[in-house]
């Protein structure tokens, strides 16, 4: 009998540890951010925090109406809701902002970071991009643009095709594969190792004109995470061309006062440094294009090899202009190393890179100063199923 | 309660290779990464993984030929013959201390790791205690049970470890990799102590001599063992590397964790790799543990021999729980560890090779 009873007794008090977990949340009370901005607070709302941290929550609800449903007008149903707080932190934003949500905050799905462009000048992006690598709930893989305007404001858009704007700039940033004027998607992984590393880095952004939102471009960061500038459309895809990362993209060539579209298909870069004068560092960088004949508004016979040699020969032209444009704005104007090359001297040439890293951009400026020869090799593959239009 | 009775007691070469590889892998692993590029700045550390499992192999090959001097002997009874008893008494007893300074140091690490990642209100107090409760319940019954959870865990968690490795190559830059050979060889030669930490384990075999079936294959069991470890660390550390690249790796506290929360199988719906990676670790965790506890109180049990297994179990419960809840942050976890580690240096190092030695000088055998 006490045998039972102690037994029972045990079984009882081990009962007591399966009554629940400890963590649970419902699903439905969980309150999924698909995208956050931040913006520095002006001079009214300073009194309550230097930053102004905006969550895009998803509703839904919203994500399964109908596509009739929307244009009955008053029926249609919104898929997210903005919400702003304004903190000192941006952990104490987000837990500000639960109080303005019945459902708080559940960051695993953050899909991207948008961060305005005052912000980025002011330097202080390893700041705030902090608690999105230290959280738990954070994953790398988000992804992080600068807006021209207020990040707040570009959230608060209403995309033609999607329901969610954040999904919306995802899928638009995600076009490098078919333009080369934006700058790839860069997730806060990588922002990091940069920041780490000290290194500058580029970032996509993104607009807003009127009601609608395009991605295009390039901001470029110098080592201190400060914003130097923007590059335009032209020069952007100069950079992703330099960079090897544009291996799909349409050049414009033109070619008797008419314009024929190069379209690449493939793109290779390699680099080579001869640093046999440090005061003088010399970069090779050669870039092998391959690609189709898009478009041709001129009548050309695109079977003779000779007219093809010489389309080939303009396009290595303009790919050279283009990509020298950038280098001058990169060397010249914002003095920022955005191509790597430090990174390759410290791969291929450590202990030079060791003594020369810190007068790389400032001090000394090796970089400004270093000799960049581009040598480009475009091949055309296919012309097209067409020979003649016109 | 009446527990299990195996119908054979002894175990084979293939349970110690399981068995040893389990206990080396443990808590080391997530980790491991960051601590060695912290020392070295870069790549190169694959060398001074690559030097402390060369000597971690070198000194289970030591183990392991002590024990085949004297088949079915403990340490204690090997202790006694080499060196008497009172000198054996204190180091078994040392030995007992230390292991189960190892089980409250795996323990707490399972629950700390588990509170950044799983779950972020249960207390760390419940979940040491869930786990050492399953870890007394484990040490109750006859160890070759232990060894077959071992070959029953070991090939899923190698299996995970390269589902991790594999969802990760699309992350992996080569160029993260360079510039190698940049680092001092003396800096090399320091930082391979961090390793070597790593890679302590391998001296359970000093108890478990008793239950081997052909000591003489124990030496080539438990190097592979041993081997099989250093092949996993040597991968992970490369693809954190390659992955995050030197600088990042440096400031991640768990590189390997950190990793497998970067998985991201292509259309989305499978993103959250990390909660199954980690819920898998925890069995080479409660291994490790389990075994280390095991063989604490098969020291204690080889010096007090009238103890009963199951009292003596539910005795270092409350001492082990008091030792785990000690340290109040990471630093003091990390210092834990430190100190567990250089005990380990000593009774799984110093200690067996010392004995070899002297049994050797003095020409002294056991008997099977």
């Amino acid at each position: 009998m006490r045998r039972v009873c102690c037994v029972g007794f045990a079984a009882l008090i081990l009962a007591l540890g399966l009554t629940g977990c400890w963590d649970r949340v419902e699903i439905e009370d969980r309150g999924f951010v698909v995208g956050a901005g931040i913006d520095l607070a002006d001079e009214e709302e300073a009194e309550e925090g230097q930053y102004i941290l905006t969550y895009q929550f998803v509703i839904p609800g919203g994500l399964q109406a109908r596509e009739g449903d929307s244009n009955n007008g008053s029926s249609s149903k919104k898929a997210y809701f903005n919400l702003s707080s304004a903190a000192n932190t941006m952990f104490g934003a987000t837990r500000k902002l639960s109080y303005q949500t019945s459902r708080s905050p559940y960051l695993q799905h953050l899909r991207m970071i948008l961060i305005s462009r005052k912000l980025s000048e002011s330097g202080e992006l390893a700041s705030v991009l902090d608690v999105f690598l230290r959280d738990h709930e954070m994953r790398r893989a988000t992804k992080i643009m600068v807006t021209e305007g207020e990040a707040r404001e570009v959230l608060e858009t209403n995309p033609k095709n999607e329901k969610l704007p954040v999904m919306f700039f995802e899928s638009t940033s995600l076009n490098p594969t078919k333009s080369s004027s934006i700058f790839p998607p860069t997730n806060i992984g990588d922002v990091q190792a940069y920041i780490l590393s000290k290194s500058s880095f580029a970032l996509p952004i993104i607009r807003k004109h009127g009601n609608e939102v395009s991605v295009s471009g390039a901001a470029l960061f110098d080592n201190a995470q400060r914003l130097k500038g923007f590059l335009n459309e032209e020069e952007t895809s100069g950079l992703n061309i330099l960079r090897g990362t544009a291996k799909d993209g349409v050049i414009e060539v033109r070619v008797n006062d008419e314009y024929i579209a190069y379209e690449i298909k493939g793109l290779r870069q390699t680099i080579q440094a001869d640093v046999s004068d440090p005061e003088h560092i010399r970069f090779t960088i050669h870039l092998e294009l391959e690609g189709n004949v898009g478009e041709t508004q001129e009548r050309l016979d695109l079977l003779s090899p000779h007219q093809l040699a010489e389309l080939e020969e303009k396009t290595e032209q303009k790919v050279i202009r283009l990509t020298n444009g950038t280098l001058t704005k990169l060397q010249q104007e914002f003095r920022v190393d955005v191509l790597d090359l430090g990174d390759e001297l410290n791969r291929r040439h450590h202990a030079l890179w060791q003594s020369i890293k810190d007068d790389w951009e400032q001090g000394e400026r090796y970089f400004s100063r270093c000799d960049i020869e581009v040598k480009v090799r475009a091949k055309i593959r296919i012309v097209g199923s067409t020979l003649e239009t016109k | 309660m009446k527990s299990f009775k195996y119908g054979d007691q002894e175990i084979d070469s293939y349970e110690v290779f399981a068995s040893v590889a389990n206990m080396v892998l443990g808590f080391g692993v997530l980790s491991l990464p960051r601590s060695i590029i912290q020392k070295t700045n870069s790549v190169d550390g694959w060398i001074s993984i690559l030097i402390g499992g060369v000597g971690a192999i070198f000194f289970t090959w030591i183990v392991a030929k002590l024990i085949s001097r004297f088949p079915k002997r403990n340490l204690y009874d090997i202790g006694r013959s080499v060196i008497g008893r009172p000198l054996a008494f204190l180091i078994t007893l040392m030995f007992a201390v230390y292991m189960l300074a190892f089980v409250a140091f795996e323990t707490r690490g399972v629950a700390s790791i588990s509170r950044l990642y799983l779950f972020d209100r249960t207390p760390i107090e419940i979940v040491c205690l869930v786990f050492l409760l399953v870890l007394i319940y484990g040490v109750s019954g006859p160890s070759v049970a232990l060894f077959r959870l071992n070959t029953l865990f070991l090939p899923i968690v190698i299996m995970l470890i390269f589902v991790l490795l594999l969802m990760n190559i699309s992350h992996f830059d080569i160029h993260n990799l360079m510039p190698f050979f940049v680092t001092d060889w003396r800096e090399l030669l320091i930082t391979s102590k961090e390793s070597a930490f790593s890679f302590l384990g391998f001296e359970i075999l000093l108890f478990y001599n008793m239950i081997l079936t052909k000591p003489k294959q124990a030496v080539k069991a438990s190097t592979l063992g041993v081997l099989v470890s250093l092949v996993l660390y040597l991968l992970v550390f490369f693809f954190s590397v390659g992955v995050f690249g030197p600088e990042v790796t440096a400031s991640t506290l768990y590189p390997t964790e950190e990793l497998a929360k970067q998985v991201e199988a292509p259309g989305g719906f499978f993103e959250r790799f990390e909660s199954i990676f980690f819920s898998v670790w925890v069995l080479t965790l409660y291994n490790s543990a389990v075994m280390a506890l095991d063989v604490s109180l098969s020291a204690i049990e080889a010096v007090f021999s009238k103890v009963k297994r199951t009292a003596l179990a539910i005795g270092v419960g409350p001492i082990l729980y008091l030792a785990m809840m000690q340290p109040q942050n990471i630093n003091e976890i990390q210092l834990f560890g430190d100190w567990i580690s250089y005990a380990g240096i000593g009774m799984g190092m110093i200690v067996p090779t010392l004995l070899l030695l002297l049994s050797m000088l003095r020409g002294v055998k056991g008997r099977a």
